[in-house]
């Protein structure tokens, strides 16, 4: 049994809207020696991360590195889960804590003046799970979760049909304001820190993956530059991200 | 009755690890008592008291086994069962080591670098908690203290360091932390929420959560700090940067801060700074006159618009006994739970009597007996956990205590706790439920009723199941709270008169800030951030590690053990504290490694160093004629010899002993040092290096060769007639060729030769030929004839450790420029007389700490054999305190032919150095540890911390005068050189008097 810790933000199990819980079939996307990725066509994509690997803010987390993992499973093979469970061929992940996927924070209020165009041109462009393409419209969506602007989630989110399933699961929750730790910390350094904060931080965000973390720079960078402050007559409105506390689930994941 | 004592040295556990062996032990057929247990003073008392009889000279890293049986057969069993349980443990602890890995840290500094951790958890005994904390603190990460028995001056400069560094302190004495949901010591489950709470009291917080919790409200963060955190001397340290942190955390909406008792000045201080964070920030701080616990939940409560439950939840019914004219007896594993007792029944019933008064007059006698009277013991209380796991992991103690109050006819009620969550004991109420029963039987046996109330402080997520507890405790008759303070009302009613004063509450002020919150904490965004998923640094009782790991939370264990013998904690301790101790190893750690060290001169010593006819420099610390060992008595009159101040050996010996006109003096009182012995006289010529950094000069005698040598100590003819061609050729010429040459970069051939399998101390075979190659066009144009220029040439070429003599002096360079920092505890001198091994540290000035040098272990030349080999000589231990040598014995696997062991073994001397050394050296790297700079700057802290002594590899001389060398090996520093360096340390530190006056 391998104990794992539980984003809130992962894809549901089983249905919840049923009285029995009825397993999940879940279709292997790819097995990294870090992660493990596995869809489900009602639920979204599944995310299980050793602790070397890249803290997706979907995943969950094994408090253990890849080097004693093994999955046992490859590309086109399916998987089974249970309520709090992932059963993979050899051994069974337990979920036994909510772990706290990083926010970008709040840092004032202004629009991201990217057209709609900007989007639908990099929407799943690029090759991989997650096109560099999206890595930028990401990065763009921080940006503008930490300023209140809820036109790029609604441009975004259009679109997501146009990529892969676990990239349009990171364009989710990056529209929500969260994505791994390193890029958390450099959007809030560029918008609510010091100048020094911001140049320490950037090169821990350029080293993510092959590309993702220059595509993520690049969002953030046009995103800043795309940045206008609303006149007084401008609306206000930030129904798309309020800063309501992110963590009431549904269903509390307990040990 | 066949007993067996079993003593096993310097084997070091965890008492909670050992009591469990106990057990296990102790249910072996035909024992009748089992104790394992580390040799301190109380464990022996202890086993003193049982009736064993103890051998002499049990030290406190010795694990004793006593055990008493029916039979040897019954003994044989019992001690084959400790051998497994420990073996059982060993395992568990110890990952697989593979070829040349890493060794497992045994600092939590080495843990915490390891792991990349973001948080520490520190368990071991409190006189040794300080060190492994600043460990946390010198790193940058929060840390939390279970640890007790932590002096108050330690607590309040770790916590001022911490203030400096942006990190928290959560305790001394801190059982309760939930950092971003992971539990840390004692906690309970909750859900996720916006409620940060601030705690100088573990089941009080506890109880706080759990309140929280069964009103449906989640917690964000739950920072100890420690109980006497808001006493006056600690002044409220950490409670401060705690509200910081959570004024700076996301997920906090409203704060809560948790104490008993506190000093009222501190509290008003903390006030007022709660009301400038623009969060709200309720306070839930137990006192005479105050609220309890529970009012004040139900105040934040409603401040926050949460919903209070109509009734809190609680199980079984009241017993319906009248009103029983015995008196309350209060028996608690919490300790603020039995403060908040006191104060509640106290407020109606009088005084009560306590182990933990509030008035010295109310004070139990060390037997705690009743005496009739109103009593509330705390079992969590230091007093009772020496030697013993807190309550509420071993609850034998209360057990006890519940059955004889029993039997007690003035026991009107027992009032006990019982806390649950992660920590406690994993199936507490069966065994509680049974002590009750008995109790109650007991009782009924005397015609008496004996009710008991619980207050059980859990959730429904904790591991133990809260309504399972419940229930177990219900069936035994026992009226069961969440509350405590409703706990305790309901056991007062079963003792006292109803006209007492019901209405303790007092509506509690919750300070919530008017207006815009302008004056919020300005911290920037990397500063007095909380983890997000914690990632912990463990170091002490096992138990804590396997807890985290439950929770699937990344961690990494120290391998801890207690300081070398002879190290007095208390001045370890201070050297730890001393507040310059950090900044000043950096400084040191950084001028010995941009140190530089350039070839500029060779020279005759009377010229370079100024010595004058009868002095004689030699390596080590000073020493006498007569106590100097063979080798140096042989190379000093091999120079008294080469000087002509004596035509014999007799003679010059005769004169030595005398001493007239003679002067012995270190190399290194005169920036010098020499190999071996280490004989420098006045004629002969030296190297001369130079520090274009640091200003700074060293200088070094020229090498001989191998074999017959003077500073093996030989002295024969040949030696002589070599010395006086030293002198009379190569001398000149290397001066030729060193001038012409300018400056030769010694420091950057040391930097190449580590990556061609050198270490420079006792392999030397690529640096010779690189400084031969820079050498070689100036000394073949030099003006000299052809045949002495090809001699000097060969001379030089044949001779594998042609370079070690300028390695040497430029590694005194980079001690030297090191060396005189006042608070550093790093070594800048490690040298070998023959009789005596020295280190001098870079703050204690120009002391030397001595001890007796250890022999060599290694191969031997020729037949000669262990019996020929002098102890350790040489002032080229310098290359170990300058970051090369036998610290970077992994860039040189072929040593191992040299001077033994085996490839693994020089991968891990390496890696085992790391512990001890301020850090690493940029420029020296070692490539097969992926280019990882070699250990350099040996703490003498670290030192006697992990009892890792300094890894030298070395030549052996032969014993007697004359023989020259007699193989090559490994050796480490005698431990007093670095357990009598920290005492010195200790005496240095400026004496830090206790602040009276706090700045909040």
């Amino acid at each position: 049994m391998l104990l794992a810790a539980r984003s809130p933000l992962a894809p549901a199990l089983t249905p919840t809207d049923q009285a029995v819980a009825a397993p999940r079939r879940w279709h292997v996307l790819a097995a990294f020696p870090t992660a493990l990725y596995a869809r489900h066509a009602g639920a979204g994509v599944l995310a299980v991360v050793t602790s070397d690997g890249l803290a997706l803010p979907t995943a969950w987390r094994l408090p253990i590195p890849s080097s004693t993992v093994r999955w046992g499973v490859v590309a086109g093979d399916q998987i089974v889960t249970t309520p709090d469970q992932i059963h993979l061929p050899h051994s069974t992940i337990r979920a036994v804590r909510a772990w706290r996927p990083a926010r970008v924070r709040r840092a004032g209020e202004a629009r991201v003046a990217l057209p709609s165009r900007w989007y639908a041109d990099r929407i799943g462009r690029g090759s991989g799970l997650t096109p560099q393409g999206d890595d930028e419209i990401c990065g763009a969506l921080l940006v503008a979760a930490a300023l209140g602007d809820p036109q790029p989630r609604t441009l975004a989110e259009r679109l997501l049909s146009r990529t892969t399933s676990l990239s349009a699961a990171l364009v989710t929750a990056a529209a929500s304001g969260y994505a791994v730790p390193a890029v958390v910390s450099y959007v809030d350094a560029v918008l609510g820190g010091t100048a020094e904060d911001a140049d320490r931080l950037r090169p821990d965000v350029a080293a993510i993956g092959h590309t993702s973390g220059a595509g993520l720079l690049r969002g953030i960078d046009l995103a800043l530059a795309a940045r206008d402050t609303p006149g007084p007559s401008e609306g206000r409105d930030h129904t798309a991200y309020d800063h309501d506390h992110p963590f009431s689930p549904k269903e509390p994941v307990r040990a | 009755m066949p007993e067996l004592i079993d003593v096993r040295r310097g084997a070091y556990y965890d008492s909670v690890t050992l009591m469990q062996v106990s057990k296990r032990v102790a249910g072996t057929p035909g024992i009748t008592a089992a104790q394992v247990a580390m040799g301190t003073d109380l464990n022996r008392e202890v086993l003193g008291t049982m009736g064993f009889t103890l051998p002499d000279g049990i030290g406190v890293n010795d694990v004793i086994v006593a055990l008493q049986g029916s039979s040897s057969e019954a003994l044989d069993a019992a001690v084959a069962a400790v051998d497994d349980a420990l073996a059982e443990l060993r395992s568990r602890s110890q990952n697989s080591i593979g070829f040349g890995s890493a060794p497992e840290p045994v600092t939590l500094g080495g843990a915490i670098a390891a792991a990349e951790a973001n948080l520490a958890l520190i368990s071991v005994p409190g006189e040794h908690a300080s060190a492994e904390a600043m460990d946390a603190i010198d790193a940058g990460i929060s840390v939390m203290m279970f640890s007790d028995n932590v002096a108050v001056e330690d607590e309040i400069a770790l916590k001022d360091a911490a203030a400096a560094r942006g990190v928290l302190v959560m305790g001394p004495d801190c059982g309760t932390a939930v950092v971003s949901g992971v539990a840390l010591g004692f906690a309970n489950v909750v859900a996720p929420g916006s409620v940060g709470l601030v705690a100088a009291s573990g089941t009080g917080a506890q109880q706080v959560m759990c309140l929280l919790d069964a009103a449906g409200v989640g917690v964000s963060h739950v920072l100890g700090v420690g109980g006497r955190d808001l006493s006056a001397a600690v002044g409220g340290r950490s409670t401060r940067q705690a509200l910081a942190m959570l004024a700076a955390d996301a997920t906090t909406e409203s704060i809560i801060v948790v104490s008993k008792p506190p000093a009222d000045d501190v509290l008003a201080e903390l006030e007022a700074y709660a009301a400038t964070l623009g969060k709200p920030v309720h306070w839930a701080i137990l006192g005479t006159g105050r609220p309890d616990l529970t009012a004040s939940v139900e105040a934040s409560l409603a401040a926050n618009g949460s919903k209070t439950p109509a009734a809190w939840p609680n199980w079984g019914s009241p017993t319906s006994a009248p009103a029983s004219s015995g008196s309350l007896r209060g028996l608690f594993c919490g300790g603020t739970l039995a403060d908040e007792a006191m104060i509640i029944a106290g407020q109606q019933l009088g005084p009560i009597r306590s182990n933990i008064p509030f008035t010295p007059d109310l004070a139990l006698d060390s037997a705690m007996n009743a005496d009739g009277a109103h009593v509330v013991i705390d079992f969590g209380d230091d007093g009772l956990t020496r030697g013993r796991a807190h309550p509420m992991i071993d609850p034998s103690l209360r057990q006890e205590r519940i059955l004889a109050e029993g039997a007690d006819p003035t026991c009107g009620v027992l009032l006990l706790d019982l806390v649950l969550g992660y920590g406690a004991h994993p199936d507490p109420a069966g065994d509680l439920a049974d002590a009750i029963r008995t109790a109650r039987a007991s009782a009924a046996g005397d015609g008496r009723s004996l009710p008991v109330v619980v207050a059980l402080i859990g959730t429904a997520g904790d591991p133990q199941g809260l309504e399972a507890c419940a229930g177990t405790l219900a069936a035994a008759e026992a009226e069961v709270h969440l509350s405590n303070a409703e706990a305790t009302r309901a056991a007062i009613a079963h003792v006292a008169s109803a006209d007492g004063d019901n209405s303790v509450g007092l509506a509690p002020a919750a300070i919530v800030p008017s207006g815009v919150p302008s004056a919020r904490a300005t911290v920037g965004v990397s500063a007095l951030a909380l983890p997000a998923e914690p990632v912990v640094a463990t170091v002490g009782v096992g138990l804590f590690t396997q807890a985290l790991t439950d929770q699937a939370v990344t961690v990494i264990e120290t391998q801890w053990q207690p300081p070398m013998a002879g190290v007095d904690a208390a001045e370890l301790r201070r050297v730890i504290l001393d507040s310059r101790r950090e900044a000043a190893n950096r400084l040191a750690l950084e001028r010995l490694a941009s140190a530089g060290a350039d070839l500029v001169d060779v020279r005759p010593a009377h010229e370079a160093l100024g010595l004058e006819r009868g002095t004689f420099l030699h390596a080590g610390p000073p020493v006498e004629w007569e106590r100097a060992s063979g080798p140096l008595q042989g190379a000093l009159i091999g120079a008294m010899l080469f000087e002509g101040m004596a035509s014999t050996p007799e003679e010059a010996e005769a004169k030595l002993a005398a001493g007239e006109g003679i002067t012995l003096e270190p190399c290194h009182h005169r920036d010098a040092v020499g190999p071996m012995a280490g004989v420098i006289s006045p004629s002969m010529w030296v190297y001369e290096l130079h520090d274009p950094v640091h200003g700074n000069r060293s200088w070094c005698s020229l090498n001989e060769g191998l074999g017959k040598v003077l500073r093996y100590g030989a002295y024969g003819p040949e030696v002589i007639d070599r010395l006086h061609w030293m002198n009379s050729v190569l001398g000149p010429l290397l001066q030729q060729a060193a001038r012409k040459a300018g400056r030769i970069d010694i420091k950057a051939i040391i930097a190449q030769m580590l990556q061609m399998g050198d270490e420079g101390h006792n392999r030397n075979r690529a640096g010779s030929l690189m400084l031969l190659r820079e050498l070689l066009p100036h000394l073949i144009t030099a003006d000299g004839t052809p045949s002495d220029i090809a001699e000097a040439v060969r001379f030089s070429g044949a001779n594998e450790h042609f370079f070690l003599n300028l390695g040497m002096p430029a590694c005194k360079l980079a001690t030297l420029a090191a060396h005189g920092i006042p608070g550093s505890s790093i070594v800048t001198t490690m040298a070998r007389n023959g009789t005596d091994f020295g280190i001098r540290v870079s703050g204690t000035g120009d002391a030397w700490f001595t001890g007796p040098a250890n022999t060599p272990q290694g191969l031997f030349l020729g037949s000669y054999g262990p019996e020929d080999a002098n102890p350790d000589i040489g002032d080229s231990a310098i290359t170990e305190t300058g970051g090369i040598g036998g610290v970077a014995m992994a860039a040189a696997p072929a040593i191992v032919k040299f001077v033994g062991g085996d490839v693994p073994f020089a991968l891990q001397a390496t890696q085992r150095m790391y512990a001890i050394t301020q850090g690493e050296h940029p420029t020296y790297q070692i490539p097969i540890l992926e280019f990882r700079g070699t250990p350099t700057g040996i703490d003498v802290s670290k030192v006697v911390r992990t009892g890792i002594l300094p890894q030298i590899n070395t030549g052996m001389a032969g014993r007697v005068a004359g023989v020259g060398q007699v193989g090559a090996g490994l050796v480490t520093p005698p431990a007093e050189c670095f357990t009598a360096a920290l005492a010195a340390l200790a005496a240095h530190t400026p004496h830090a008097p206790l602040p009276v006056e706090r700045t909040l």
